[in-house]
């Protein structure tokens, strides 16, 4: 028997009424904090934020910019490429009778105006033996598997790999934005869930690379990169409005018992568990950015002069969110390029960038895909003359008997 | 079907002993309905009965975009990856298949291979076919109320060939009169068509 939803709905009953009750009270708090917003000018954030960064419990961002700041959609150019790279993966099951795992990187590549044309692939890679570990070059007795989270790592890091040659293959000056799904942020590879190794070999020796060369690349070509996040549920620009309304110390702060959620003080509490997007649906007009936000995230430390800015934008249909690296944020042109091409994938995908949902068309690996993947590793095994034996558990649970 | 150069279509994607499925090659460039197309060799010969132009993952069907469009051309300019996503598969009902070195009308012990090529048939394959018409039999016999329409395509077809002579339509007549004895509305409509 599966999930039993009679038993569930008396109490998904009460969380919607408590969801009601808090109805009203949220929407006229987003309203004083949008009012806020727009009274925190340019250099009233400066004086809070530019002196010694406060120190909080909470996750905030740097604005670069006054907290109300709105920009219209800039024209989009006539001729110009949207490309992107999403994976999917397939992870190691100890229940299965080989180790191996699978990365699946798709990737889409449409070019708009006088020659539109486009290009859809995948390119499957197998990951076995030895390739299933990162191994540190100086000392081979270090290594990690790459399975569970590290996997995940290893295809946002391939997938940010495939960007380039997509981009070399197009003409030099062709306007051209490369657009990731999610985030630019590779929240794993650093802190405490990491290791000091992942870390060197997915920032410092992957991704910090890459992001060199496609720096680099962007200044000999209108070349931008983005990653697009929808509906997202991040609080970041909530925490600095909230840090912009406090007027305690952070000692304060920390006796008040603020914690990472809310704040038990006023006002500040008045922004106690609101979310960015709800801020900015009420901000921005249809097409409008908001203004820049640096990540204060410690993974971004390790990025080695990478800084990830974000800004958010109102697709028509919702609010979005676009992280950008520092050589798109601090130039004027690919800032507009990315702000036009966003808006105008979003408009063409009837909410959502076309290009990443192709892409995520051609990576995503399908509950049947995995089966058929697992039966290949069987079959080839056994006609190699190998045991191809799955776990007891495995097998119970692909045949259920009374 | 008088091309020197055999043209090939597509490939078959689906198969069973009456009829085959293929896939064209380029979109929107499926053979005319009563097309006669040759699969694999030995060649399986079929008469085209349908033709569509769908999206290649079936759990994204096609949805209306050309709100806003001044012309259908600028749907796909606009949207450039449909025409990825897209592709013209046609149905061909079995009539013959390769025997010999010649055609043989019936049914082939096995179908086409996947994959198989699939061309447009040329005179060589198509003379064994209109010499006794007994073809017209399967294609009648076909399921399906739109078979009466395949038989109509094929022979305006067939009788737009110079190399099968004046009296091709009238022999498909005769032959048509034979197969629907009895079933005289389904024949005047038939030859109705074909006047």
């Amino acid at each position: 028997m599966g999930l039993d939803l009679a038993k569930t709905i008396q109490e998904l009953n009460s969380a919607a009424s408590g969801q009601r009750r808090e109805h009203d009270d949220r929407l006229q708090r987003i309203v004083v904090a949008v009012e806020a917003m727009r009274g925190a000018s340019k250099d009233d954030v400066a004086q809070k934020f530019d002196r010694p960064a406060p120190r909080r419990r909470f996750l905030w961002a740097k604005p670069t910019d006054g907290l109300g700041a709105a920009y219209d959609p800039p024209a989009t150019p006539s001729d110009f490429c949207v490309l992107s790279v999403d994976g999917s993966q397939i992870d190691v099951d100890r229940h299965m009778p080989m180790a191996c795992a699978l990365i699946n990187i798709g990737s889409c590549v449409i070019r708009y105006g006088a020659q539109p044309t486009a290009r859809l692939a995948s390119q499957p890679r197998l990951l076995f033996g030895e390739g299933l570990y990162l191994s540190d070059p100086k000392n081979g007795a270090a290594e990690v598997p790459l399975e569970g989270p590290a996997l995940g790592l290893k295809r946002s890091l391939e997938e940010m790999r495939a960007v380039k040659p997509l981009v070399e293959a197009l003409p030099d000056d062709l306007p051209t934005l490369a657009l990731l799904d999610g985030t630019l942020v590779l929240w794993g590879a650093s802190g405490r869930e990491s290791t000091p190794l992942l870390k060197a070999e997915i920032l410092e020796r992957g991704l910090v690379p890459v992001l060199d060369e496609l720096r680099e690349m962007s200044q000999k070509r209108p070349f931008a990169l983005a990653a697009y996040v929808s509906y997202p549920a991040s609080s970041e620009v909530v925490k600095t409005l909230r840090l912009h309304l406090c007027q305690h110390s952070g000692e304060e702060c920390e006796r008040a018992g603020c914690s990472n959620r809310r704040s038990s003080m006023s006002p500040c509490s008045l922004v106690n568990h609101l979310l960015d997007r709800e801020l900015f649906l009420n901000l921005l007009r249809p097409g409008q950015r908001s203004g820049l936000f640096i990540s204060q995230s410690l993974v971004i430390q390790d990025y080695k002069g990478h800084q990830i800015y974000f800004f958010y934008v109102h697709t028509g249909d919702e609010i979005g969110r676009v992280e950008v690296p520092e050589w798109v944020a601090t130039d004027e042109r690919l800032l507009s390029m990315a702000h036009a091409l966003v808006l105008d994938q979003c408009h063409r995908g009837l909410g959502y960038p076309v290009a990443i949902s192709e892409a995520h068309e051609q990576a995503v690996v399908s509950g049947s895909d995995r089966q058929r993947f697992n039966e290949l590793v069987a079959s080839l095994l056994s006609r190699q003359g190998l045991s191809a034996a799955t776990s007891e558990k495995s097998r119970s649970k692909r045949t259920a008997w009374l | 079907m008088t091309q020197e150069k055999p043209q090939r279509i597509g490939e078959v994607i689906d198969a069973d002993i009456r009829s085959f499925d293929v896939q064209c090659y380029t979109l929107w460039r499926g053979p005319s309905l009563g097309t006669l197309v040759r699969a694999g060799e030995p060649s399986v010969v079929g008469v085209v009965s349908e033709v569509r132009t769908e999206s290649l993952d079936p759990s994204r069907p096609a949805i209306a975009r050309g709100q806003d469009a001044a012309t259908e051309d600028d749907i796909y300019k606009e949207n450039p990856q449909l025409t990825q996503l897209l592709r013209t598969r046609f149905h061909a009902m079995v009539v013959g298949c390769s025997e010999d070195g010649g055609i043989r009308v019936g049914l082939p012990s096995a179908p086409p291979r996947l994959h198989a090529f699939v061309f447009a048939c040329d005179l060589q394959h198509t003379a064994g076919l209109t010499r006794s018409l007994d073809f017209l039999r399967l294609l009648l016999n076909g399921n399906g109320p739109a078979s009466d329409e395949v038989v109509v395509a094929c022979l305006r077809q067939l009788g737009k060939e110079s190399q099968y002579g004046k009296d091709f339509l009238l022999r498909a007549g005769k032959a048509l009169a034979q197969e629907l004895a009895g079933q005289t509305p389904r024949l005047n409509g038939i030859l109705r068509r074909l006047a």
